[in-house]
């Protein structure tokens, strides 16, 4: 083993927490493989040999969006020929159609659209609701809750506290991107609401009972200090709440940069894995970084490969080559081939039989 | 560390050379990563940090193919609508369209009855003449027991002439996996593994040097693996005309064998690894970016490969993307030399013989 990660080594066999220059080293350092070694040893003492994975059905309500984060390629103006929005009816429609699926999720999401209120959501929600009681619906993020708290000029845990008895179970960590304010102004996203601001409605979220995760955008124009920092602000909230389910960073592509390389990535999961002690679960974006890779990454300390579906559109709009979906079998075939044991979950992280 | 991997390890530590047991203890380990370490000492000790590619460009010059191996999505009949066969003046063309900065062209095709020993010797010659800087890679093993065949003459001749004529070395295909039992099963009509070894010796006797490679993911055991790298390892021993090893992942998509799932990251990184290990006697074990992308072959790199393979520029109906790759395209030099340098590796631009382009 490079001699830069000795330390790290030693404090992570004994358990001890990583400090922020720890995390530095590991970033830095060339040594893939050591890396892969200490997360895969962390990952077994966590999870064991399951990897998880979820059958997740999307509705996608709209892609009017008022925020224009330079990076996305999703949002659309009202006036747009392509700008879409889905009526109570589309989305009672689309609830039935994820019947036809062994689906313990659905993933509701769209962009900050003007005209709809909390009122419309929680319609949405009950249809939903009444259809497939038994799902678990993952929707909003922080960046939602803040806007219909503004909307609806109430606080945030009210809101909250409504979505929750209609029937939200998780919000999604989306939004969070990096918390670095330079990185936002420089990705156009400063009007999106701040990573303190991020953080504050997480916490409001998780004491209200509801789960999230928590993700990390990365790729060319942040320091290795700002990830760092990044994770570090995550696991404290963890350390008070315990309420993400997991954490997943993903890369993206932006404008002419090219997108990170598998060392990056693989290296990026490492190091969370390392960093966040207090997370059950990290992970994998197969989407972006491809099956094969995502595989690979089982070794780098991930230990789920999120849905069957991949949110698509939006995905795309942060780089990724297309709206993509795996088969049932392929994921149990590809996670069995990594000698691991496939489960399916759902939203919670609860194995489902 | 996978405890039936300590022997093995302690071997490679002592720079020893590996049996087929180990190397099936290898291949039978789920620790990827501990292999990975292994074959990535291996790799700095033989090899260096340099990470070799090459510009190149893949010529196909027909897939008609009266083989038609289960495995290949390249070849077709020769009524079927999509058949082709080139005229030399086409394949002149194609190159010329995309000359820039390349220094080696890389010939293969199917194997086509109607096609003459003087249309091989043609072809050489004339892209030759045409292109007298570019080195000709061109015909595997199994092309040329065809072309011996099919026009009477011996091996030694065919190679004399096509040598004179400008070839430069022997393409890499055709090694499949050398198990009989594998080939009755999926290429019955192909040349053999022993003629394929053969005629391999024959052209490095010839100072005509070829690449050796292993498709893996069909039905072979671990045995029949380790065996092929091991029939591998011996004429490399005696000839030392191999430039390089190229593991090649099945990729099922696009062929007859859809019920196949094929090869994924995992085993692509573990047969790099075993190659890198078994092979002591190769300097240059390679992973052809295509076949998983650049992302899985900057992985790769860590797991004992120091060769990326071309700066690709293929064209549509190439055997790579026939064999369901991908990435199949072409990446640019400067992608390869970031992706080279992010690994922390030094990018070496070769040419065929792996010595420094000017
Ligand atoms: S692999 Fe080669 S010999 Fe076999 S069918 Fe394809 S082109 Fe013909």
């Amino acid at each position: 083993m490079g001699f830069e990660l000795k330390d790290i080594a030693e404090k992570i066999e004994s358990g001890e927490r990583l400090s922020k220059e720890d995390g530095l080293k590991c970033l830095k350092s060339n040594d893939l493989l050591s890396l892969g070694l200490m997360a895969d040893s962390v990952r077994k003492r966590k999870t064991g040999d399951i990897v998880t994975f979820v059958g997740n059905h999307h509705i996608c309500y709209s892609n009017i969006c008022i925020n224009s984060c330079d990076y996305c390629s999703f949002g659309r103006k009202t006036d747009d020929p392509d700008a879409f929005t889905l009526t109570l009816d589309q989305i009672r429609a689309e609830a039935i159609e994820s019947k036809k699926g062994t689906v313990p999720e659905i993933l509701f999401m769209g962009s900050i659209h003007p005209d709809f209120f909390l009122e419309f959501f929680k319609e949405a929600i009950k249809i939903i609701k009444s259809e497939v009681p038994e799902i678990k619906i993952l929707a909003f993020s922080p960046v939602e809750i803040d806007h219909f708290a503004k909307q609806e000029k109430v606080s945030v845990n009210e809101i909250l506290r409504c979505l929750k008895t209609t029937g939200l179970s998780a919000i999604t960590g989306g939004g969070a991107e990096i918390f670095s304010q330079r990185v936002r102004k420089e990705l156009g996203c400063e009007n999106k609401i701040s990573g303190d601001r991020w953080l504050e409605i997480m916490e409001a979220a998780h004491l209200e009972g509801i789960a999230s995760n928590a993700s990390m955008l990365y790729g060319f124009i942040e320091t290795d200090e700002e990830r760092i920092d990044h994770l570090i602000a995550l696991r404290g909230l963890q350390d008070k709440t315990k309420g993400f389910t997991h954490f997943l960073p993903f890369a993206f592509a932006w404008r002419n940069l090219p997108s990170p390389a598998g060392y990056d990535d693989l290296k990026m999961l490492a190091a969370s894995r390392l960093m966040l002690d207090n997370f059950n679960h990290i992970r994998s974006y197969w989407c972006h970084l491809g099956l094969e890779l995502a595989q690979v990454s089982l070794l780098f300390g991930a230990d789920d490969l999120n849905g069957l579906k991949q949110k698509g559109r939006i995905i795309h709009s942060s780089g990724a080559v297309e709206s993509q979906f795996v088969k049932r079998e392929r994921m149990i075939d590809v996670i069995k081939r990594a000698r691991r044991i496939p489960r399916e979950r759902d939203v919670l992280f609860n194995l489902i039989d | 560390m996978d405890k039936n991997l300590i022997e093995v390890s302690d071997r490679i530590e002592r720079g020893e050379r590996l049996s087929e047991e180990n190397g099936i203890k290898l291949l039978e380990s789920s620790d990827l990563l501990s292999l990975g370490r292994l074959a990535d000492f291996v790799r700095r000790n033989k090899a260096g940090d340099e990470v070799y590619f090459i510009a190149n460009k893949h010529l196909y010059y027909t897939n008609v193919c009266v083989w038609r191996c289960k495995f290949c999505a390249f070849s077709r009949n020769l009524n079927d609508s999509d058949s082709y066969t080139k005229t030399i003046e086409d394949l002149i063309l194609e190159v010329k369209n995309s000359e820039n900065g390349l220094s080696e062209l890389r010939i293969t095709g199917g194997i086509n009855p109607k096609l003459s020993f003087e249309f091989f010797e043609n072809l050489i010659f004339s892209l030759k003449s045409a292109f007298p800087y570019l080195h000709i890679e061109a015909f595997a093993p199994t092309e040329i027991d065809f072309i011996a065949l099919s026009s009477g003459l011996s091996v030694e001749d065919v190679l004399i002439r096509l040598k004179k004529a400008g070839l430069g070395s022997l393409a890499a295909g055709g090694a499949e996996v050398f198990s009989p039992r594998i080939r009755r099963e999926f290429c019955p009509k192909k040349t053999s593994g022993k003629r394929w070894l053969e005629i391999t010796k024959t052209a490095h006797q010839m100072g005509v040097c070829s690449n050796a490679s292993l498709l893996y993911g069909l039905t072979e055991t671990v045995e029949e693996r380790i065996d092929h790298l091991i029939e591998v390892r011996n004429l490399q021993d005696e000839t030392g005309g191999f430039n390089s090893f190229i593991p090649l992942p099945f990729l099922p998509e696009n062929t007859k064998l859809f019920s196949f799932s094929g090869s994924t990251g995992f085993d692509i990184l573990k047969m790099i690894a075993v190659s890198r290990l078994m092979l002591d006697n190769f300097k240059h074990i390679k992973f052809l970016w295509i076949y998983g992308g650049l992302k899985l072959g900057q992985t790769a790199l860590s797991f004992g490969a120091n060769d990326l393979g071309g700066t690709v520029i293929e064209e549509n109906k190439g055997v790579a993307r026939s064999a369901g790759a991908k990435n199949f395209g072409f990446t640019t030099r400067e992608e390869l030399i970031r992706t080279i340098k992010r690994a922390d590796r030094i990018p070496f631009e070769r040419g065929v013989l792996y010595q420094a382009r000017n």
